[in-house]
């Protein structure tokens, strides 16, 4: 799933991006960045794109009753957490896709059962909409799913955001491997 | 002749030791494979959010119903060495009863400090009786 490079390359900016012929002959390059956003943290806390401003960010997306994948996703970015814990140009953002279930209340238990600090990672909930949107915007899948446990279906990745909200790779978030590539890989934008 | 019995029981010690070996063995990959993945390579579990196994009261006390829970998930809040757990384990529906017994067996003997091992028939009679 990550990408495939060797360490002297910089990371590929992912997406689809825009080219503009200038008038000297010269292209312009726009990438593709996340858009703005608005959500609430476990602290109740109105978290937007401003809080990722000069900072490398890892996303995922998962559900606090999810049986399957997040306790595993949730361990690996717990280890992420711990790697960069004093680092503050790293930060996570983990949105819930069952904002019914995944109240305010029900986000801050979550974190705290994690042990960890609402300045570095985020467990975001607030418009079903939104979330699903924002998720799109991330290119990875999320939708309800009655059939399948705990009523959704998820992508298990970690996106790696870079400090001017650009895709900088997807790593499998169920493995240890990948984490401790995104781990190198997110020194490698610092 | 003497001799020839003496490489037969020689040859037979060793393949029972191998099989013994295997045996274990089999337990720590499918605890790493299948367990490590939440509940940490050396059992201790992580926070308040994954219960431990090593040491864990819950266990001693519940021994009975581990194969059900590998088997089939849990979904109960409960209570590990003091501290509430409440976040959902899905089942590994795929391991057959043989995995079931050596996971537990790895478990028993690396975690709670249990020796002898329970057999296949014990943990497939769990298994008929799961709630």
């Amino acid at each position: 799933m990550a990408a495939c490079q060797t360490e002297s390359e910089p990371l590929p900016i992912l997406g689809q991006h825009e080219f503009t012929l200038q008038e000297d002959g010269s292209v312009d390059t726009s990438y593709y960045q996340i858009p703005s956003f608005g959500f609430w943290n476990q602290d109740s806390a109105l978290i937007t794109e401003k809080v990722s401003e000069s900072k490398v960010y890892v996303a995922d997306f998962f559900f606090t009753s999810c049986p399957t994948i997040c306790p595993k996703m949730k361990r690996n970015m717990r280890s992420l957490y711990d790697s960069f814990e004093e680092n503050d140009q790293v930060i996570f953002l983990s949105h819930s896709i069952d904002p019914k279930r995944d109240s305010v209340d029900k986000l801050h238990s979550y974190a705290e059962s994690l042990e960890v600090s609402s300045k570095k990672w985020h467990f975001l909930t607030g418009e079903k909409s939104s979330l699903y949107n924002i998720a799109k915007a991330y290119m990875v899948s999320a939708a309800e799913d009655p059939k399948a446990p705990g009523g959704y279906i998820h992508d298990g990745a970690f996106i790696l955001i870079d400090q001017q909200r650009r895709i900088r790779g997807y790593y499998d978030g169920t493995l240890k491997e990948d984490t401790e590539l995104l781990k190198n890989d997110i020194k490698r934008l610092l | 002749m003497i001799l020839r019995g003496f490489y037969s029981l020689a040859l037979s010690l060793i393949v029972l030791s191998s099989c013994l070996n295997l045996k274990d063995n089999s337990g720590a990959a499918s605890y790493q494979q299948h367990c490590a993945a939440c509940h940490g390579v050396q059992g201790e579990g992580l926070g308040s959010y994954i219960p431990p196994l090593r040491d864990a009261d819950y266990l001693k006390s519940n021994q009975n119903d581990l194969s059900c829970i590998i088997k089939y998930g849990m979904n109960a809040e409960i209570e590990v060495n003091g501290k509430l757990y409440s976040q959902p384990m899905g089942g590994i529906t795929e391991l057959d009863e043989a995995e079931i017994t050596n996971i537990i067996n790895y478990i028993r003997k690396e975690y709670l400090a249990q020796s002898e091992n329970l057999r296949i028939e014990d943990i497939e009679e769990q298994l008929r009786n799961c709630d």
